[in-house]
């Protein structure tokens, strides 16, 4: 089943914003049928200008995932609108998007194929998107992630939960997508690592200005890498904060300040 | 320590491999009494290895030699495979890194809760259903009705973690050890669910190895920390001093994490340094 697209977009938002990268409009998305029926989205609406990066915090189940996975084009059972640029984009997605908008997934083990060396999980995508000079871009990655070039040739199998997750990265970066969603990026990762790599997200969004919508736990993290956050709770974005506010802790809504100063602990 | 639960002397794991050797943990040795030790380090340390390595569940390709492996007077590197399958999951549990991994993704959550409890305690269907949404709760699951429902891929990442959590504490055994166990959870939930391995830790006198890259989290929730690099234990503190660590690793560690009340453009990446491969590790802040 697929969601009819509204033709017109809600009254009283701007039909265009110049520098508007990723917009959803009362992205709404239901599990399940009858008394199984979960709603895991509510009419959630935030937008990240080109370059920008947006945080998503809140509790455990609150329905981070599942926005990230409806922006990607992994569900398309959803209501509301997702936009790229100026123009909404089709629930049923084509190639051209999967090439501009990537997924980093929060889960580094479920996320390779188990038979695929590092090699074929580089490659493969290059070749689907026609890119040149692939073996000089898998090292160029490789070496963006830290690991080095005897990586090529190992299974999932054969690597730790953090170098997963690298190759996740990698493979996401591999393409030179416009936006990176990105879950939980790092908490599979020791901090020696989440450091190369979130300085690896900082540097390559200045020079490539890329777009970033990004799902973490760590305030620290969220804060450092995100300028706006958006905190959610039971499937909506009850507030918006600035990096500042969250260092701060200055929220208006009860709950976003009982979250943070639980998460300051 | 006069009497360790567990005694490990001298591990050593290597995986062969087409382009050399790679050896992951090298000549590791360390005691854990009825404590909670944290394991840190960056990763491809060898952490979850050694963890497994106490159970003997490495890969079948790896090579596993060890000078002494004895827990609770059972010496665990003559046992069989048949003893070491009565060990696991009933006196020595392992919350796996990758917890969807290790559920049955063709099994209801709750039909999976169900089966191992009534392993272990002969009871009928109705109680172990009890129980099972009790146990969902105590891990701070909302929703313990419509979770019980749910195949693995319909629960979101930290409520598999606390599923997986829930299940290895059935059986009550008498060493957990934790693999990343709450690196999906938000902190409000995750200092819950170490709330409930923290009792379990006191009441019953479990003792528990907590591999985990949160430094801050070990400090605070550990009594004991091992730091490792480069498949060897590089220094072994007291909980409360980790951040008063001596080896340059650990201290690069501790300045590389991003900090609320210290915004900076690029973090610190630690240095790295070969030569602490052979070094002697640093015992409670004093070099042997
Ligand atoms: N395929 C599915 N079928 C049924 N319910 C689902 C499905 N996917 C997600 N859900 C439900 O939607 C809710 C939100 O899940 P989601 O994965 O978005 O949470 P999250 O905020 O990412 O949580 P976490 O921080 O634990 O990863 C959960 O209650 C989950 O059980
Ligand atoms: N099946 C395997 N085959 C070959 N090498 C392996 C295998 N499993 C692990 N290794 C290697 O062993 C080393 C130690 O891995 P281990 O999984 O113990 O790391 P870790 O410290 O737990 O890291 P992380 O924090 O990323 O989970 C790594 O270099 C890894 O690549
Ligand atoms: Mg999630
Ligand atoms: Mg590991």
């Amino acid at each position: 089943m697929t969601a009819a697209i509204p033709e017109v977009l809600p009254a009283g938002r701007p039909q265009s914003t110049p520098q508007r990268h990723l917009e959803t409009i009362d992205l709404d998305i239901t599990f399940g049928t009858g008394l199984a029926t979960h709603h895991a989205v509510k009419e959630v609406s935030f937008m990240i200008k080109r370059g920008g990066a947006y945080g998503l915090i809140g509790e455990s189940g609150c329905g981070k995932s599942t926005i990230l996975r409806a922006v990607a084009g992994l569900n398309a059972d959803y209501r509301g609108a997702i936009l790229i640029g100026d123009k909404e984009v089709q629930n049923k997605r084509g190639k051209e998007f999967f090439r501009r908008v990537q997924m980093v997934f929060q889960d580094p083990y479920a996320s390779l194929h188990p038979r695929k060396i590092v090699k074929s999980v580089l490659m493969e995508p290059m070749k689907i998107h026609g890119f040149d000079n692939p073996e000089a871009r898998m090292a160029r990655v490789l070496d963006e992630v830290g690991l080095g070039q005897e990586f090529r040739y190992r299974y999932p199998h054969e690597l730790s939960g953090g170098q997963r997750q690298r190759i996740a990265i990698a493979r996401a970066l591999v393409i030179e997508p416009e936006i990176l969603l990105l879950d939980e990026p790092t908490s599979a990762l020791d901090v020696s690592v989440q450091a190369e790599i979130l300085n690896l997200l900082k540097t390559l969004r200045r020079e490539r200005h890329l777009t970033y919508l990004m799902v973490s736990h760590d305030l620290a993290v969220v804060a450092h890498l995100c300028e706006r956050i958006g905190m959610m709770q039971s499937g909506r974005i009850i507030e918006e904060m600035t990096d500042d506010d969250v260092r701060a802790s200055r929220a208006s809504q009860p709950y976003t300040q009982e979250f943070l100063a639980a998460s300051i602990g | 320590m006069a009497n360790p639960l567990l005694t490990v002397e001298d591990l050593n794991i290597t995986f062969p491999g087409a382009h050399g050797v790679n050896h992951a943990v090298r000549g590791v040795s360390f005691t854990i009494g009825h404590e909670k030790v944290g394991i840190v380090g960056e990763s491809g340390s060898g952490k979850s290895q050694t963890g497994r390595a106490i159970l003997k569940l490495n890969p079948a390709f790896a090579r596993m030699e060890v000078g002494k492996l004895e827990f609770a007077g059972c010496d665990l590197k003559a046992a069989s495979e048949r003893q070491m399958r009565r060990i696991r999951g009933n006196r020595i549990s392992m919350i796996l890194q990758d917890p969807k991994f290790s559920l049955n993704p063709l099994m209801r959550i709750g039909a999976q809760i169900m089966e191992a409890y009534r392993l272990h305690h002969r009871t009928r269907i109705a109680e172990a259903r009890q129980r099972t949404l009790a146990m969902l709760e105590a891990v701070q699951i909302r929703e313990p009705e419509r979770v019980f429902n749910l195949y693995p891929h319909e629960v979101s990442g930290g409520m598999g973690q606390r599923i997986m959590i829930a299940m290895m504490l059935i059986p009550e055994p008498e060493l957990i050890i934790a693999d990343e166990p709450t690196s999906a959870l938000d902190v409000t939930v995750r200092r819950q669910v170490l709330g409930i391995l923290d009792d379990l830790v006191s009441r019953r006198g479990t003792a528990l190895m907590f591999i985990s890259h949160d430094l801050n989290l070990v400090a605070d929730f550990c009594d004991r920390v091992l730091v490792m690099y480069a498949g060897r234990i590089v220094e072994d503190l007291p909980a409360r001093e980790l951040h008063n660590a001596r080896h340059p690793y650990t201290r690069g560690l501790l300045e590389s994490l991003p900090r609320l009340d210290r915004p900076v453009e690029l973090l610190k990446v630690p240095s790295r340094d070969p030569a602490w491969r052979d070094e002697p590790s640093i015992y409670r802040g004093v070099t042997p």
